[in-house]
């Protein structure tokens, strides 16, 4: 079968993850574990760094609220990968499906629209 | 640190704190096995997560396990976390954009206004702990230099002189390592590129953070967040598009089986049958698709009462559908496959409404044929 037999529809299709593949297989877990450690590593020894950039405030304390910023920063960037890896839970299913729903009973009242005006329904009422 | 945990565990979940410090000593003191380590890579393999190791029991782990399995993921069971301030806020998140949410998401205000909402926010409730852990490892270094090293300020800014003055070491590193080399400001760029692809309020946080990204980060770790955020986004949006084809393919369905259903040899009453069943069955694959990727807990209950209350007409197929656990969305389109089956159309129309049935299927399970470089002939 060569491409330009398929269908657009079925063209686009190729291009797709399924939803269980997604689902079930999350991006390899060592990138994530990695990121993680690295990232914890990094934001530990952190402070350290920031204590002769701030020396001019009381007591170097700007470093805690500094260092607190960074790290809230920082971990936000992995937060959101993680809170995306899984997407079907932050994905409108509900308004999605359902308006496949509504689609469907809406085919169901057109093609009654049209067997009544066809005539069809004179001796049948559903 | 493993103190600071143990504290903010018993803020955050409090009822299994008495659970944790049974475990506890396991864990930081691994227990070493006389045993060899005799687990097939098989059985690693499937065990290896570690959400899938808080669920094992203790005794079915391997000592690499155990020492692989942190001790917060026992702190914590999936049930204490299933219902935690972050995991709750997803609900929130299922954004579905209407004209006038439009309006609301370009606004001017927008700036203050996620800034004023950044105490409800899921994100920062889930990084508190470790922000906080961060911020005691600063407040610990301005005590330590302060008090110990080289001597502090008092209120009336006079100052004093240090405990053990000249012996201990004044604890800092230079800022150079953790500064931004220049190859990195690509790779923020594509943070950035990425970010604009975002289609909700996730890019207003990410903007935020690649300035961050260009005072203190290391191209190392630029590099790993810009993958890290880039496949977590592409998942997001194939699993949109992968949505997207099933309400294209529902559509198609129905409007061939209608308009076909309509110009068969069949009594009204028997096309008004069909159609019914093809559309429930229509009805039926994303609900079902939609309960089979989204927790039980949340959606079961759900998911019952409206199979059960749509399929009115046919309670058998209602059981089936809710009585069946394994695979539902298979269920449905076997359903689907054999109402579309009952209509008497020609051969070449069955085979066209078939192919949109199928592609429903992909998009449930992944194509066999994705390969880019076949893509590409297009």
């Amino acid at each position: 079968m060569k491409v330009k037999d398929l269908s657009p529809n079925a063209v686009s299709c190729l291009l797709l993850l399924g939803c269980d593949r997604i689902f079930s297989s999350p991006v390899p877990t060592i990138y994530t574990r990695h990121a993680a450690r690295f990232l914890e590593f990094w934001l530990l020894f952190m402070p350290l760094c920031l204590w002769d950039p701030l020396g001019s405030s009381w007591n170097h304390i700007a470093m805690i609220p500094v260092g607190a910023v960074i790290s809230f920063f920082l971990l936000g960037i992995d937060e959101l990968a993680i809170q995306l890896e899984e997407p079907f839970s932050v994905l409108p299913l509900a308004n999605i499906a359902g308006g496949i729903g509504k689609s469907a009973d809406e085919h169901v009242e057109w093609l009654n629209e049209l067997l009544e005006r066809n005539g069809e329904l004179n001796d049948y009422r559903p | 640190m493993k103190d600071l945990h143990v504290l903010l565990s018993a803020v955050l979940f409090p009822s299994t704190v008495k659970a944790f410090t049974v475990t506890v000593t396991s864990s930081i003191l691994p227990r070493i096995s006389t045993n060899p380590i005799t687990y097939s890579s098989n059985h690693r393999r499937h065990h290896h997560h570690n959400y899938q190791h808080a669920l094992m029991s203790t005794q079915n782990r391997s000592p690499l396990e155990e020492l692989e399995l942190t001790w917060s993921d026992k702190q914590a069971p999936i049930e204490e976390l299933e219902v935690s301030y972050g995991e709750q806020s997803r609900l929130y998140r299922r954004d579905f954009f209407t004209h006038e949410l439009w309006v609301y998401h370009r606004s001017p205000f927008r700036f203050t206004r996620n800034l004023s909402t950044l105490l409800k926010s899921g994100v920062v409730r889930q990084l508190l702990p470790e922000t906080f852990l961060i911020a005691m490892v600063s407040t610990f270094l301005v005590v330590f230099n302060s008090f110990l090293v080289v001597g502090y300020d008092d209120l009336a800014g006079v100052h004093h002189a240090a405990l053990f003055g000249g012996v201990l070491p004044l604890l800092k590193l230079p800022t150079e390592p953790f500064t931004l080399s220049s190859s990195a400001l690509s790779l923020l760029l594509g943070t950035f590129a990425c970010v604009c692809w975002v289609g909700n309020y996730w890019k207003l946080f990410l903007f935020e953070l690649s300035f961050l990204f260009y005072f203190f980060s290391p191209t190392l770790q630029n590099y790993l967040k810009v993958f890290r955020t880039n496949s977590a986004y592409k998942r997001w949006d194939e699993a949109r598009k992968a949505w997207g084809v099933m309400v294209n393919n529902s559509r198609t369905i129905l409007r061939q089986t209608s308009a076909w259903i309509f110009k068969a040899d069949l009594p009204a009453a028997e096309k008004q049958r069909l159609m019914k069943r093809v559309a429930d069955a229509v009805w039926l694959f994303p609900r079902a698709e939609q309960r089979h990727l989204l927790s039980k807990r949340e959606d079961e209950e759900a998911y019952q009462t409206a199979v059960r209350e749509r399929l009115w007409s046919n309670p058998e197929l209602a059981e089936d559908m809710v009585s069946f656990e394994r695979h539902r969305p298979s269920r449905a389109l076997y359903e689907m496959t054999t109402a579309i089956n009952e209509i008497p159309i020609e051969m070449f129309r069955r085979v066209a409404v078939d192919e949109s049935v199928s592609h429903l299927c992909d998009a449930m399970g992944g194509t066999l044929v994705c390969e880019e470089a076949f893509c590409q002939i297009v």
